[in-house]
């Protein structure tokens, strides 16, 4: 960035001069010894490396939004389990789809089964919808 | 475009770089402090500014060099209360004997060589004891060189203010320092 020769112009006359040479006295100081160089050196490759990375979320924002989701989910799904139905249907296991889910479920992780029990929920609600109610 | 804007971020890295650690290091007044200050200022400016256009860099780059210097001089404040027994670091380089330190006179120029130093030691002290403000408008003004425009943008505040922060500043240090700084 080169700097223009009449940028202290718009400064009083009374200023311009120690302006100046403040300037240039300050300006002669930047010289960098070899230890500041590499620093400063390693630090420009992080920053033009960093420009081929999107910039991270703050880790401590990740914490409240998990949390934020989990909440949700939980009132999403608190209702439903609060309420007894009148006739408790037992859901009659598909032997087939069993066999599926424990093939798939030996190197499973514990998202897996978390996700599995709100599955086996939602088909449970969905088919508790279906019937007709008691005294229809 | 990331070979192309990665070259423009060196090269406005490299040209700011000797200077940002000057800056920094009047504030800090430690030569590893400002390193770091600097360091994180470079890479916070191409992970938060770099798909911007290279002319807004020079503000930007000043604008988080001046939050990270206050964001240091804040830790330090926490720290020194809750450590006030613990002895303040000395910033000179004490690895060195007196002696060594000590320009050799009969060298040609070392007497100029040591006014022009001392000069500098005073003027640096006298920057430090500015009001924050006015040494931010002063050092990107009159050091680095920026626009009013640009320096109004680098700290955040109106042209007016940047012209008044730096009337005051330059009124300040010719204050301190006296004409003998400026033969």
């Amino acid at each position: 960035m080169t700097t223009p020769a009449t940028d202290l112009d718009e400064l009083p006359a009374s200023d311009r001069a120690f302006a100046a040479l403040a300037r240039q006295r300050l300006r002669a100081t930047e010289g960098l010894d070899y230890v500041e160089a590499a620093r400063l050196a390693a630090a420009r490759r992080r920053a033009i490396s960093a420009l081929d990375r999107p910039a991270r979320r703050p880790a401590w924002l990740l914490g409240p939004a998990t949390a934020a989701l989990a909440l949700a989910l939980l009132i999403a799904v608190l209702p439903s389990r609060l309420t007894v139905p009148a006739n408790p249907v037992a859901v009659p296991v598909n032997q087939n789809e069993l066999a599926a889910l424990e093939w798939a479920a030996d190197e499973a992780g514990p998202d897996f089964y978390r996700d599995l029990e709100f599955y086996q929920w939602l088909e449970q609600h969905r088919k508790l919808e279906r019937l007709p109610e008691p005294n229809a | 475009m990331a070979d192309g804007s990665g070259a423009r971020l060196n090269s406005f890295l490299l040209q700011a770089q000797a200077r940002a650690l000057r800056v920094a290091e009047i504030s800090t007044r430690s030569r590893d402090d400002a390193l770091d200050i600097v360091q994180d200022a470079m890479l916070h400016l191409a992970r938060a500014y770099g798909d911007r256009p290279a002319e807004e860099w020079p503000p930007l780059f000043h604008r988080i060099l001046e939050n990270k210097v206050r964001d240091w001089q804040r830790r330090q404040t926490v720290r020194n209360r809750f450590f006030f027994w613990r002895q303040e670091r000395d910033e000179d380089d004490e690895s060195q004997a007196p002696e060594e330190r000590a320009p050799d006179l009969a060298i040609p120029d070392a007497t100029e060589r040591l006014m022009q130093d001392e000069a500098m030691l005073r003027l640096k002290a006298a920057l430090v004891e500015l009001p924050t403000r006015q040494r931010e408008a002063f050092t990107l003004r009159i050091w680095e060189g920026l626009s009013t425009e640009q320096t109004a943008t680098a700290m955040g505040c109106s042209d007016g203010s940047v012209k008044t922060h730096l009337a005051r500043a330059l009124s300040n240090l010719r204050g301190k320092l006296g004409d003998s700084w400026s033969l």
